[in-house]
């Protein structure tokens, strides 16, 4: 039998996008229908992607550091951790989140369809639940915000069992001895530099000479450096061109130059698609980019004025940060209601071990769009904080216009960078200039002392320049 | 010798034998057949990280029949990579531990347990089914993207408890005297089987997703561990019932399963896992060597 009802706002996809579009409609007085096609809300980012990693790193952070605490007391210990051991926690995580989402859609009233959405026409919707059963719904506004998922290649036989992907390396219920992860960007790295911590020999292959190439050059060879401590190495410039489980117990990958890597496990993980194939997008207005996705305008419409798209599966950043701001700006814009334009500065931050983060321009494009620029730098083993909570390993790097001193970027790797970040996030968005990092005082003893540190180095390559002080007299210092 | 005194005259042979049953398995006296010592050891080898290779293949050596057999499976179209396998430790190399003890456990399970004469066509569906099911489960969680490597495993071992409970109806009726009827048999295995395979499963040590699939495949909502190994299971007994029952398998009665909606499987997941047959009669023929 199919149902039919109407709403003011239907919402397809509960991920972090959809769900912040839902509420915030609600709260404006509107019916809402929100549908997802899995069983619980949350969407990637809670079951597969942000929350799962973030959760697993930071269980391995711990375990690392109660291993430190035992050797600092002269004890021994033998430094195995069962893979399977993790998971528990992991798994409470995950419902605490799903759990709390839940009772948000039910607290703001929205109606929760769980199914698959297909458009009937630019109005209407047809959701197919898991039993067969179908339901239409009338929407005066619809928002796709149905995500990504990994994208299955053709060359390479993702099975789940020999070769995961990004999201099935969850279901993974022993640490292999070994894994080749395929990809350099944010979730391979992630993954890669958990594995290799937990004791699993990690190689990454992968086209660019470095891994996470967007970021300056002296955060990816942290990385790096880290990676070869744990055992694991980066095999940089390669391109595989084959990959294949031998039909038992180990994966090939042979590389373009013949080089042959064989290990127990491969997790490929490189890219995403949108979540688009179940949409019948044909039978409406939407359209899509020349990389299949929804193509929509800076107000987040789509080929209908009535249709909006948020969140990854308009493409980039793809952040869950960006991702909720943009489902509330959908909303809206289709209420005429006023809105901020979204931040031009948003800061990134990578769970990877050591952790990392970056905000703003790195030097090279600094330079490229502001002329001359100076970096000051802090290691995070100049810093008081660092001995005392065992985090030498850090660095912040601040990119600082050579002509006024304005901050233009901050880069950051070290335990806490995705929490430091936000400090030069602030400096940026106001047009602050190094010389108030030097000024101002921190508190001590604590890592944003590095911020003053980096200050300083800056500032002495700036007043070395000739002409800075006129220069920052002139701009009203 | 079991006890039947408190039965009374109306009462069916099938009655007889079920309150015997019930006492065994209430009183903790079903006689369990042992794991065989070389399958306890392979098990543990398996979940040993810093278990070696040739130690394996050296266990294995001590049963020339597990060996034999496993050279056999390991060069059957289910399992053969670029080359044939022609020694053991090849085998083991090539295999790697945990197919090896895949692979040991089911031909151990086999012999020890499908095997009790008169009753060779009631073993022979049940260990097909056991099979089907374990490659069902697979490819079940393969779709799920969730613990493929443990599932075979769940999906093989969820009726391990009817061979045990079809021997303990022989034996509590050759000590009594009466003769079990193709129906009582089939009645109490169904009746039996998730208590004594619990039973068997513990004592074997088997790895807790086996033994809370085998309690709870039928009853997935009440399992408060591995409830989603549980729900596979009792998916991919339902497609194996469908396939060796039907000519074509049902998937009208597939797709209305509660558990597929509960495993978030919509009607296209349940289509792509039928098409699937083929590759699941493979492993079967593998498998029953």
């Amino acid at each position: 039998m199919i149902t039919s009802k109407s709403f003011d706002f239907v919402i397809i996809g509960g991920g972090p996008a959809g769900q912040k579009a839902a509420i915030k409609a609600s709260k404006e007085g509107k019916s809402v229908a929100l549908i997802e096609r899995d069983r619980q809300i949350g969407g990637a980012c809670v079951h597969r992607g942000t929350i799962p990693s973030k959760t697993l790193r930071e269980s391995v952070m711990q375990f690392r550091k109660a291993q430190d605490a035992i050797k600092q007391m002269g004890f021994e210990t033998d430094g195995a951790v069962e893979f399977s051991g993790l998971l528990p926690h992991l798994q409470s995580v995950i419902q605490a989140h799903s759990d709390y989402m839940f009772r948000q859609i039910e607290r703001n009233d929205i109606t929760y369809l769980h199914g698959q959405a297909r458009f009937l026409d630019d109005h209407h919707i047809e959701v197919l639940e898991p039993s067969g059963k179908k339901h239409h719904i009338e929407a005066r506004f619809i928002i796709l915000a149905t995500g990504t998922r990994p994208r299955m290649p053709n060359d390479v036989p993702v099975d789940h069992e020999h070769i995961y992907d990004s999201d099935s390396i969850l279901s993974m219920i022993y640490m292999p001895a070994s894994i080749t992860v395929l990809g350099a960007g944010v979730i391979a790295t992630e993954y890669a530099s958990i594995l290799a911590v937990l004791g699993a020999k990690v190689t990454i292959i992968d086209k660019g000479d470095r891994p996470l190439s967007f970021l300056e050059p002296e955060l990816s060879q942290r990385y790096v450096e880290t990676l070869e401590r744990f055992g694991g190495r980066y095999l940089g410039g390669q391109r595989t061109k084959s990959v294949e489980w031998d039909g038992v117990s180990s994966v090939r990958c042979t590389l373009e130059d013949g080089e042959e890597i064989v290990s127990e496990k491969v997790l490929f993980a490189l890219g995403r698609v949108a979540n688009i194939e179940t949409l019948n997008l044909d039978a409406s207005s939407v359209k899509l980019t020349s990389r299949g996705l929804i193509e929509v305008d800076n107000h987040f419409r789509t080929g209908a004025d009535h249709i909006y798209a948020v969140g990854d599966v308009i493409g980039p950043p793809a952040l869950a940060s960006t991702s909720m701001e943009q489902g509330r700006q959908a909303v809206c814009h289709a209420l005429n209601l006023p809105s901020a334009h979204l931040a031009r500065t948003i800061p990134i931050g990578i769970f990877t071990i050591p952790e990392m983060a970056s905000v703003g321009l790195c030097e090279a494009a600094a330079r490229e769009q502001y002329g001359p620029v100076v970096a000051g730098t802090a290691s995070f083993d100049e810093i008081a904080r660092g001995h005392i909570s065992g985090i030498q390993e850090g660095l912040l790097k601040l990119v600082v216009g050579a002509d006024n001193g304005q901050v233009l970027g901050v880069h950051i790797v070290g335990e806490g960078a995705a929490e430091l970040i936000h400090i030069g996030q602030i400096a940026i968005l106001k047009g602050m200039r190094v010389d108030e990092f030097v000024e101002n005082i921190f508190n001590f003893p604590t890592l944003a002392e590095a911020y003053r540190v980096a200050g300083l180095s800056a500032l002495h390559k700036l007043n070395r320049r000739p002409g800075y002080e006129a220069n920052v007299a002139t701009a009203g210092r | 010798m079991t006890s039947l005194a408190k039965i009374d005259e109306s009462s069916t042979t099938t009655d007889i034998f079920r309150q015997a049953l019930t006492e065994k398995v209430e009183n903790h006296s079903l006689d369990l057949p042992l794991l065989p010592e070389v399958a306890r050891e392979t098990l543990a080898m398996a979940r040993d990280e810093t278990s070696d290779a040739s130690a394996l293949a050296k266990l294995i050596y001590r049963d020339q029949s597990l060996a034999a057999h496993l050279l056999q499976i390991a060069n059957s179209a289910a399992y053969l990579g670029s080359n044939k396998i022609v020694s053991l430790q090849q085998a083991v190399a090539r295999l790697g531990f945990r197919v090896i003890s895949e692979i040991t456990l089911a031909m151990v399970v086999k012999a020890q347990l499908f095997n009790v004469k008169g009753q060779e066509k009631t073993l022979a569906y049940l260990w097909q089914h056991a099979l089907a099911s374990g490659a069902w489960s697979r490819e079940i969680a393969r779709t799920l993207r969730y613990n493929v490597e443990s599932a075979f495993l769940c999906g093989l071992l969820h009726e391990i408890g009817k061979p045990v409970a079809l021997q303990a109806i022989i034996d509590i009726g050759a000590q009594n005297d009466i003769t079990p009827t193709h129906e009582d048999f089939m009645i109490l295995m169904d009746e039996f089987h998730i208590p004594v395979g619990v039973m068997l499963a513990t004592e074997w040590k088997l790895p807790e997703p086996v033994i809370e699939s085998i309690a709870h495949y039928q009853s997935y909502d009440l399992a408060t561990s591995f409830a989603k190994e549980a729900m596979i299971v009792h998916c991919s007994d339902a497609f194996t019932t469908t396939m060796i029952r039907d000519l074509e398998m049902d998937e009208e009665y597939l797709r209305n399963l509660p558990a597929i909606a509960e495993l978030n499987l919509y009607p296209d997941d349940v289509t792509a896992l039928i098409e699937k047959q083929a590759l699941i009669k493979q492993t079967i023929e593998a498998l029953s060597l």
